[in-house]
């Protein structure tokens, strides 16, 4: 289940970039081009926490939610629908398939590895997509193949996407910590991206590499130990200089993103669909504003790990089955 | 030394080392007997120094206005947590954690009213 979702992450961020980058390329009013990517990112990553609260209160919505996701995208394809629908479809499509398979993979075990592993195809297929190294059409042939698959094996087995809701009362430091965690996404979103124009790859490849690694040592060595991990990595590459400290530097931002999505459903496991969804539209004002807001990186370096051990404490001490993480 | 490395790495490094050969044996003698800990104690507080450092030569106001001081105290205290942060991801034991954090606080306060002092007397420039 975690390879096939990976695999149609990847292939639907992919047609996404694929198509919008064919459309910039054909636009000479920049302008434009600004407009209708924020028109698609804001559709795609901010329509995510709706639509995750949604599939959180109606379980059943999940499978056929699924089965419309390469039908948006086609419609997204299609030139004929104009530039504007073509955005809202693809925005829609990406939203949707995120969350619904956000929910599958979040709700199958409580580990940090596969939320970091489902998540870090998208660099890749977003890098291929906007570079036009892979064309639309293959991406959707990709996309519709995985959707076929994991319908097929969720139709088999229907408790992969049902659980129960049990609504209990958030307090006040639940609702606190959350928040921290959220605003350590927003740093992310500033922080964790960034660009070499010469290797046009490397980047989204670090990016996967990071989101992946994150997940994987985490599980090893522990949620502490992996954030004073990614703290000393930020710290050893801010005292490096060129690409090197580029890379380390978002590779360990990007490291980031299983612990905070992980913990961020601990918090409230009833609403998986709502946390990823959260998380997703948190990387907004660093896609929106990062190119004209600068952040220090050793200040957003250390405000991030200094909130992420705040929300662990506050989950330590208020949160629910709290005993699993005290001791990682 | 200043020669290869900047102004602002030279005062980085001095100034982390300095501090941590302050805080070190205060933080020994406070109860921390334990080699690991005050080890592991000592690195932290070179790394936080190095980072405070940083952090005051991207401030954009004169030293003698009221701004600076503002700011340094307010970079002081992200040092207390930081530290405290920094060391309880290695030492967590629960229970005990206040007086972690009391100490730390304890250590940055003696470090950075005796660096005060030394400014003020002219013995650091």
């Amino acid at each position: 289940m975690l390879s096939v979702c990976t695999l149609i992450h990847f292939a639907v961020d992919g047609l996404c970039a694929a198509v919008m980058a064919g459309y910039a390329v054909n636009e000479p009013d920049f302008a434009r081009i600004v407009y209708y990517f924020s028109l698609y990112n804001a559709t795609a990553f901010g329509g995510q926490w709706i639509a995750g609260l949604m599939l959180d209160k109606h379980n059943r919505f999940i499978l056929p939610s699924l089965v419309i996701v390469p039908v948006l995208l086609a419609l997204g394809m299609l030139t004929e629908a104009g530039i504007f629908f073509q955005a809202i479809f693809l925005g829609l499509g990406n939203c949707i398939f995120h969350v619904a398979a956000g929910i599958i993979i979040m709700i199958r075990s409580d580990n940090f590895r596969e939320p970091g592993i489902f998540v870090s195809s998208g660099a890749v297929g977003l890098g291929l997509g906007l570079g036009s190294f892979v064309g639309a059409l293959w991406f959707w042939a990709l996309c519709t193949g995985g959707t076929i698959i994991l319908v097929h094996r969720l139709l088999k087995d229907r408790t992969a996407y049902t659980f129960s809701r049990d609504d209990t009362h958030i307090s006040a430091p639940v609702f606190a910590g959350a928040l921290i965690l959220l605003l350590c996404v927003v740093m992310r979103g500033f922080g964790g991206n960034s660009n070499i124009p010469e290797y046009a790859m490397l980047m989204p490849c670090v990016y996967m590499l990071g989101k992946s690694a994150g997940g994987i040592v985490c599980d090893i060595i522990g949620y502490r130990k992996t954030i004073l991990l990614i703290f000393i990595m930020c710290f050893v590459s801010l005292q490096l200089s060129g690409y090197a400290s580029l890379i380390l530097l978002t590779f360990a931002f990007n490291m980031t993103m299983p612990l905070t999505l992980r913990l961020l459903h601990r918090y409230f496991p009833e609403y998986p669909g709502l946390t990823f969804g959260l998380a997703a539209g948190c990387l907004l004002p660093g896609a929106f504003f990062g190119e004209y807001m600068r952040i220090f990186p050793d200040v957003m370096a250390a405000v991030q790990f200094m909130g992420m051990f705040a929300a662990w404490l506050i989950f330590c001490r208020y949160g629910r089955c709290a005993e699993s993480l005290q001791h990682s | 030394m200043a020669d290869i490395l900047p102004l602002r790495e030279v005062c980085g490094i001095v100034t982390a080392f300095l501090t941590a050969l302050i805080e070190t044996p205060a933080f020994y003698l406070s109860g921390y007997r334990d080699f690991r800990e005050w080890i592991y104690f000592a690195c932290i507080n070179v790394i936080s120094n190095i980072m405070l450092t940083g952090w005051l030569y991207e401030m954009p106001f004169e030293s003698d206005s009221p701004e600076f001081w503002a700011v340094v105290a307010l970079c002081e205290s992200a040092v207390v947590i930081l530290e405290f942060a920094m060391f309880s991801c290695l030492f967590w034991k629960g229970a005990g954690m206040k007086k972690l954090f009391a100490v730390i606080f304890f250590t940055n306060a003696l470090s950075f009213s005796l660096g005060l002092l030394m400014v003020f007397t002219g013995i650091l420039q």
